[in-house]
């Protein structure tokens, strides 16, 4: 199985229920988290958490939104230079968001 | 198709979600509690207090859904699941006894402790089988346990069902859906006749027909889409099907609509049906959503009508600015269109300037390339 690399930007109860949601394997590999406050994650040390201004930094195919400020993050993400056809939006934030 | 222990029912706006409910209650195999139940998802995941004993899971059982099961404190108490047993039309079965109930509630649930952790799963598990024991008069728990529970979950939050695929081995989530533009003016009909359109309906409700019909994509969740067109059309051939999907045999109470073991009826009015409708339910839109909305709605909508194979409607292609303003959006400060529908006609046609919610405007933007897959039709 060939991984995709995916990037998340969110590391709050979007993520929780983002990695919940693997109830089973992905082809997906999370390279790294973005978060407009990276400093503060205290989540697993498994993942790589780092600033939306490094992302030059990290390859990635696709990059799932998992905060509730949803729309802000998106042009944020447009604003950085991110290709808009490799931004989601984890489908639970817009729908219960 | 693995054989699925609970079936989870959810709409795509307004779509026959408590119609297809009213017609699975009643089966044999199936223990199915009201539809006002649908709260209880809801509160688990915001609010509910842990639950230790079976004392505080009984009061707390009584303290929302006390007038369901005939608790006499809680006949004159007006709460939410009340408003919804009103506005749902649904008749309460006055042969119900809480004493019985009360008493196998207590039994289920001392039965269960030692298998079952989870005290809101234990809850689940034993208001569902206190409640049909209780209606067909039987006292083992094992006979609760042969049968499939059957939940209206309504809105198909993700996170919520979530919450029962981690809890239950397999899982069948069986969706309504319904032609998305006839939905749209369906739901917007009903919130205005209900208490008048407002703002976050408006979102809410675009929201529903822009992105609920998504597949739920994962293992261990059957899930399906049944369209509401086609139990109107052939009720039997469709209900066959879905019995075949859910792994109950057919049973002629699939084609009866009862909550409880009592007839249901929808609420009346001029927008619902009750029953089966032999004729085609094709709505007329234009009063809700006019042909330029239509040619705005349809590339966002196209490929729920391809995969879900509908007809498409009939409007003119042509290239709307992503700012073109629809009909409902002008619907949402009036409380009777109607009365209002000249003024708020010119208003729409002239496109009288106002600014669109940020949120909306997402929603229209994202929509023109959202592509994930759609749940797939029986």
């Amino acid at each position: 199985m060939i991984e995709k690399n995916i990037a998340l930007f969110g590391f709050g109860s979007g993520l929780d229920l983002y990695l919940n949601m693997r109830t089973y394997e992905r082809d997906e590999k999370i390279v790294v988290i973005f978060d407009n406050n990276a400093s503060l994650y205290q989540g697993s040390p498994d993942f790589i958490v780092d600033f939306p201004i490094n992302i030059e930094l990290y390859q990635f195919e696709r990059l799932f939104i998992t905060s509730r400020h949803y729309i802000n993050i998106y042009k944020q993400l447009l604003l950085l230079g991110v290709e808009e056809e490799k931004i989601e939006v984890f489908l639970p934030m817009i729908y219960t968001g | 198709v693995k054989d699925n222990n609970l079936i989870l029912i959810v709409y795509y706006g307004r779509s026959g979600s408590i119609f297809a409910h009213s017609l699975l209650d009643g089966h044999p195999e199936i223990i199915s509690l009201p539809p006002v139940f649908m709260y209880y998802i809801r509160d688990i995941n915001n609010y509910l207090p842990e639950l230790e004993t079976a004392e505080q899971a009984y009061d707390y059982f009584i303290k929302i859904y006390g007038k369901v099961v005939n608790c006499v404190e809680s006949v004159s108490s007006q709460n939410e699941v009340t408003d919804l047993l009103e506005s749902l039309n649904i008749n309460l079965n006055s042969a119900f006894d809480e004493s019985v109930f009360k008493r196998l509630f207590f039994k289920f649930y001392n039965e269960q402790t030692s298998s079952l952790s989870d005290k809101h799963k234990l809850l689940f598990l034993t208001m569902h089988y206190a409640y049909d024991a209780t209606l067909l008069g039987y006292q083992n728990i094992e006979t609760a346990k042969q049968k499939k529970v059957l939940y209206q979950l309504h809105n198909p939050i993700m996170s919520y069902i979530n919450w029962f695929a981690k809890r239950f081995d397999g899982l069948s989530l069986f969706q309504m859906i319904r032609s998305p533009l006839d939905t749209l003016r369906s739901t917007v009909k009903y919130c205005i006749e209900a208490n008048g359109f407002t703002s976050g309906q408006m979102a809410t409700t675009l929201k529903q027909i822009l992105f609920g019909g998504t597949k739920f994509d994962s293992p261990n969740i059957d899930h399906f889409a049944v369209k509401l067109e086609d139990i109107h059309l052939q009720p039997e051939l469709t209900l066959r099907r879905i019995a075949k999907r859910l792994n109950i045999r057919w049973d002629e109470t699939l084609l009866c609509s009862s909550f409880s073991g009592l007839l249901w009826n929808n609420v009346k009015g001029r927008e619902h049906i009750s029953g089966f409708c032999a004729k085609p339910i094709h709505l007329n839109l234009s009063d809700v959503i006019p042909d330029r909305d239509i040619q705005f709605l349809m590339p966002r909508l196209m490929r729920f009508y391809q995969v879900w194979n509908y007809e498409f409607p009939i409007f003119k292609s042509s290239n709307l600015p992503n700012e073109h303003l629809l009909l409902l959006e002008y619907l949402v400060y009036i409380p009777d269109p109607v009365l209002a529908t000249k003024q708020y006609n010119q208003q729409y046609n002239q496109q009288y300037l106002f600014l669109r919610s940020e949120n909306i405007q997402f929603y229209f933007h994202y929509s023109m390339r959202f592509n994930q897959a759609l749940v797939e039709v029986l």
